[in-house]
């Protein structure tokens, strides 16, 4: 096998790998969406009876 | 089949094998979106039974935070809105990318309020709550507990929250080692009275996410990337030595036939 075909095959290879490596470090792995809805109620004014409640009843 | 047949077939069959068991690994699967619907639970009172015992343990009363007839209902902010979170769950190590959350408006964005009266019956209707927006100044409290990574900005961020104006808050991630990193985005919302009195403080929401660091056999995001330039330019140049010459040729064969035009012109 001459030394020019072991060049290609070599080049070949290190392009292949290459060409891998680019499209990792490339590709968009995307984002994760969660959505909670917020009711009015929970931005209500605190009031210290309030506090204690959701202390006692262990609402948060 | 001659000798260099066969090892071209081979060397693009291991390639193509190896290209392919990456893109399989990389690839993410489709990520859902996520959502969750908060419940409201509603507590009952359980009459107790008629007789001896029933006297010692008397029934608990219900605590509600619906406003009733006889109190008057406790400001609120008159609008619904919609925590939206969103964030990576993968980041290649030494890469970075954002966290958002934002304060939406619902859709309708209508205030609907139920009155619970002692028959214990709910009946909803439009009852009149005073606007919080009308006696205080709301301010959004945002803040990313998170160990083991980067991110910024450091520390609790605050934000006018306006009738009818979304909230959002943006931090950056930058993983610097591989592993899976938990951490907790705590939302709480600061009323400061207008007339000047004690600022109260009310937790909103505590969201647990996770994000995973990876990297390619010890490669993280960008020599992966510089790696892979680079070496795409080396191994274009030694596989395909002839393409040079080619185009090389093919210059030369246009530039005469421009220039011989441009004189006769």
């Amino acid at each position: 096998m001459d030394a020019q075909k072991i060049r290609r095959l070599i080049g070949i290879v290190i392009l292949l790998i290459s060409l891998a490596l680019l499209i990792w470090g490339l590709w968009p792995f995307g984002d994760l969406v969660r959505t909670v809805p917020i009711d009015p109620q929970d931005m209500q004014l605190p009031t210290d009876e309030g506090l204690l409640l959701e202390l006692f009843w262990g609402y948060m | 089949m001659s000798y260099k047949y066969r090892c071209l077939v081979l060397s693009y069959s291991l390639a193509l094998l190896f290209a392919g068991i990456l893109l399989t690994s990389c690839m993410a699967a489709p990520t859902p979106e996520l959502i969750i619907r908060t419940e409201i639970i509603e507590k009952t009172v359980v009459e107790a039974p008629t007789d001896g015992a029933s006297e010692a343990f008397p029934p608990i009363a219900t605590p509600s935070l619906a406003p009733t007839p006889e109190t008057t209902p406790l400001p609120a902010v008159p609008e619904e809105r919609l925590m939206v979170l969103e964030w990576p769950p993968k980041i290649r190590v030494g890469d970075s990318d954002l966290i958002i959350l934002t304060l939406e408006l619902d859709e309708e964005g209508n205030l609907s309020a139920t009155a619970q009266f002692e028959d214990h019956q709910v009946r909803s209707s439009q009852v009149q709550i005073p606007n919080l927006y009308d006696t205080h100044n709301v301010v959004a409290q945002a803040r990313l507990d998170m160990a083991g990574v980067e991110f910024s900005p450091q520390g609790e961020i605050s934000e006018p929250m306006r009738p009818g104006v979304p909230v959002k808050f943006t931090w950056s991630v930058l993983p610097r080692q591989v592993g899976s990193y938990r951490g907790t985005l705590w939302l709480h919302l600061q009323f400061i009275p207008l007339d000047g009195g004690e600022s109260s403080r009310q937790a909103l929401s505590a969201q647990v996410i996770d994000i995973e660091a990876v990297n390619l056999f010890g490669v993280g995001g960008v020599p992966a990337r510089f790696i892979g330039a680079v070496g795409t330019v080396v191994g274009a140049l030694l596989s395909m030595d002839k393409i040079g010459g080619w185009i090389w040729r093919a210059i030369k064969t246009v530039l005469p036939k421009t220039k011989s035009k441009n004189d006769a012109e």
